[in-house]
C-alpha cells in the first residue's frame, strides 16, 4: 500500500480488510501516521509467512529539523528544548552523519510500541511518565543527506528492521548538540518491495496482490514433484539428503507456486507453514 | 621473520560476497599502509579435526579457492594444517603466532569469526590481544541479502537442494567443481551424444542432488596438447563452453556408480586429462531410467533445447 500521510496504518488494515472480505491482513512493521509511504500488507495465508520477512531493511526518506527536540521526536509532540544551530558547520555535519553510519544501540522513542515491562511506552508516556525504552542494537547501512537547507536536513536512510526513524533524527541532534526531530517521512523501500509498485488503499483489488513467494525470496529453494506436493501440502515430511548444519528455513516449490516453508530435520524436510492448497 | 602484513583467516568455505567484502579489506589496508596481503585457511575444515561428525561437506575445496583468492588480490594464500596440536592453540597463542610467523601488524575479521580452541577468539578478545600486542583489528560486518546475512551454511543449504540460482546470488558466481576429463565407456559418442567423464568427485566436496544440469565449463590447461596417438589438438583458450551434465547413477546402463559426466555444446575434441572447471547453472530434471534407447536419446535432446535455453538467458 502506498499509505498517505494521516490515517494510522491499523486504519489502512482496516481499509483493506473491508475492500477484499478478508478478516486475515496483517503488516511488515507501521509507518506513524504523519509519515507516508511503502506499507506492506500480508493477506490470507501469506500473514503466516510475515515473519520470514520480518528482517527485511527498510529504506525512507525525510527531513530532520535542528535545533527543536520534541517529546515524540517527531512534528506532532510538544516542544520540550530549543537551542542554536547557527554554529553548526558543514564539516561537523558530515562527520556527524558519518559516524551513524554502521551499528548502534539505538533507544527508542518514548512515544513507541515497544513494551516496557508488559505495557507500551506510548501508554505510559501519555500518562505523563517518564519513559526511557531500552536501547536495542540497530543498523544504520546508508545514510546520506541529500540536501542540508540548515535547519532542515533531507536525508535518504537504509535501516535494519527495528530501527526508529524518530531516534535517529533525535539522536543526531543530540550529536551536533543542538537537539532534532523528524518533521517529514516517506518510505521507499521495505525488502525487495518498492514504493513504485504499492496501490492506493481504496484502490486495493484482489488482482492488485502480489505472489506470496516474494516473501521468502531470500531462501533456499526446493523444488518437489507432483508426488511430493502432495505430501507437502498435506504437511507430511519429505525423505531428503542429511546436510550437516541445517539451519535455514527452506521455501519449497511445485514450479513457481509456493507450497511450504519447510525445515530440514536429519534426513527429513519438514513442512512448518503450508500455504498451497490440495 | 615474514614480511609485515595484513591478515585475515578462517575456513573462508565458497569465498562467498561475505568473504570477498572481507578479502577486499585486507587488500584495501595493505594497499593503504603497504604491506602484504595474507590469507590463511585452514585444510582440512576445522570441524573435520574437532568434531568430525559435525563437519559439513565443502562448497570449496582447497584447491578451487586459489582461483577467487587471486581474483581479490590477496599475494599470499596460505594454506595452514588444521593438526590436532593446531586445535589445542587457544586465541592468544594463535594470535601469537599469527605475529611471528606471518608478520601480522592488522587483522581483518569476519564479524561472526570466532577462532582458537572453542571458538573462544572473538571480536572483544581479540581487541583486547591486539592492544597487548600491537596490531590493528578491523571488523568486516556481514553481506546481506534483504536482511540476511550471506553465510556459507546458508549457501550449503541451497546447493543441498538444488537451488542453484539463488547459491550463484550469494556466492558471487556459479557454483563450480574443478576436476580431471577421464576415459568413459565412450557409450554417448555411440547414441550422437559424445560426453566427458570427469573423475569421481571428491567425497569432501559438497554436490547438489543428482540430476541433469545445464552447465558452463572451462577448460583449465588449455592450447595445443599432443595426445599419446601423435594427433595435435586445440583447445579454447579459457573460454566458458555451454554444456549439460549427468550427475548420479546411470540407471539406463545398470550402473549404480555415481558419476558427473558432461555433453559440451559446440565442441568436439578429446579432452583426456585435462582439467576442467564446470558451473552448475540449473537444475533440469531427475535422473531417470528409460525404457529403451530411443526414449533415452529423445529426452537428452529435450534437455539440451532446456539446456541451451537456460543459458542464452
Amino acid at each position: 500500500m502506498a499509505k498517505p500521510a494521516g490515517p494510522t496504518s491499523h486504519d489502512v488494515v482496516d481499509i483493506v480488510r473491508r475492500a477484499l472480505g478478508e478478516q486475515r491482513v496483517g503488516h511488515l512493521g507501521t509507518l506513524d501516521p504523519f509519515a507516508k509511504g511503502l506499507l506492506v500488507l500480508v493477506v490470507g495465508r501469506a500473514t503466516r509467512l510475515a515473519p520470514f520477512a520480518a528482517d527485511w531493511p527498510k529504506t525512507y526518506e525525510g527531513v530532520i529539523r535542528l535545533g527543536v527536540t520534541t517529546d515524540t521526536d517527531d512534528l506532532t509532540g510538544a516542544v520540550v528544548a530549543t537551542a542554536p544551530w547557527t554554529a553548526i558547520t558543514p564539516g561537523q555535519l558530515a562527520d556527524v552523519i558519518d559516524s551513524f553510519r554502521g551499528a548502534y544501540d539505538q533507544r527508542p522513542p518514548a512515544y513507541s510500541a515497544v513494551k516496557i515491562e508488559g505495557e507500551r511506552a506510548y501508554r505510559r508516556a501519555r500518562r505523563g511518565e517518564v519513559v526511557n525504552p531500552e536501547p536495542r542494537p540497530v543498523e544504520i547501512r546508508e545514510l546520506e543527506i541529500v540536501e542540508a537547507a540548515v535547519p532542515d536536513l533531507q536525508f535518504r536512510a537504509t535501516v535494519s528492521a527495528g530501527t526508529y526513524v524518530r531516534s535517529l533524527a533525535r539522536d543526531i541532534g543530540a550529536k551536533l548538540g543542538c537537539g532534532a526531530h523528524l518533521t517529514a517521512l516517506r518510505r521507499t523501500a521495505v525488502g525487495p518491495l518498492r514504493l513504485a509498485d504499492a496501490v492506493a488503499p481504496e484502490a486495493v483489488t484482489q488482482a492488485a496482490l502480489q505472489d506470496a513467494a516474494v516473501l521468502v525470496g531470500h531462501m533456499p529453494r526446493r523444488q518437489v514433484d507432483k508426488k511430493e506436493r502432495e505430501a507437502v501440502v498435506h504437511g507430511r515430511p519429505l525423505r531428503v539428503d542429511p546436510i550437516a548444519d541445517s539451519r535455514y528455513p527452506i521455501a519449497v516449490f511445485a514450479g513457481d507456486e509456493l507450497l511450504a516453508v519447510a525445515e530440514q530435520v536429519g534426513d527429513l524436510l519438514k513442512p512448518r507453514v503450508v500455504v498451497a492448497d490440495d | 621473520m615474514a614480511q609485515p602484513a595484513v591478515v585475515t583467516m578462517g575456513t573462508f568455505d565458497g569465498l562467498h560476497r561475505g568473504h570477498q567484502a572481507v578479502l577486499a579489506e585486507v587488500t584495501r589496508r595493505a594497499r593503504a599502509a603497504k604491506l602484504a596481503s595474507v590469507l590463511i585457511t585452514f585444510d582440512p575444515h576445522p570441524l573435520a579435526v574437532v568434531n568430525p561428525a559435525a563437519a559439513p561437506k565443502l562448497l570449496t575445496l582447497p584447491a578451487e579457492k586459489e582461483a577467487p583468492v587471486q581474483a581479490a588480490g590477496i599475494e599470499r594464500f596460505v594454506l595452514m594444517p588444521f593438526t590436532p596440536e593446531v586445535a589445542q592453540l587457544d586465541a592468544e597463542a594463535f594470535v601469537r603466532r599469527l605475529c611471528d610467523e606471518y608478520g601480522m601488524r592488522e587483522l581483518v575479521m569476519g564479524y561472526d569469526h570466532g577462532f582458537g580452541r572453542g571458538r573462544a577468539g572473538d571480536v572483544e578478545l581479540v581487541q583486547r590481544l591486539a592492544r597487548e600486542q600491537s596490531f590493528a583489528v578491523a571488523v568486516v560486518d556481514a553481506v546481506r541479502d534483504n536482511g540476511q546475512p550471506i553465510s556459507s551454511t546458508l549457501i550449503r543449504t541451497a546447493v543441498a537442494h538444488g537451488d542453484l540460482e539463488s547459491a550463484a546470488r550469494w556466492l558471487g558466481r556459479r557454483y563450480s567443481i574443478r576436476g580431471t576429463v577421464v576415459r568413459g565407456a565412450g557409450r554417448g559418442r555411440t547414441i550422437g551424444i559424445p560426453t566427458i567423464n570427469l573423475e569421481a568427485p571428491d567425497a569432501r566436496k559438497l554436490l547438489p542432488p543428482d540430476g541433469v544440469y545445464a552447465v558452463q565449463v572451462r577448460i583449465l590447461e588449455s592450447g595445443a596438447r599432443i595426445l599419446e596417438s601423435g594427433s595435435r589438438i586445440q583447445t579454447p583458450d579459457s573460454k566458458l563452453l555451454g554444456g549439460m551434465m549427468n550427475q548420479g547413477a546411470r540407471p539406463t546402463f545398470g550402473e549404480q556408480a555415481r558419476a558427473l559426466e558432461v555433453h559440451l555444446f559446440d565442441f568436439d575434441g578429446e579432452l583426456y586429462g585435462e582439467t576442467v572447471h564446470v558451473e552448475w547453472v540449473r537444475r533440469l530434471r531427475d535422473v531417470q531410467a528409460f525404457p529403451s534407447r530411443e526414449a533415452l536419446v529423445a529426452q537428452l535432446e529435450r534437455d539440451r533445447q532446456a539446456a541451451r535455453a537456460t543459458l542464452n538467458r
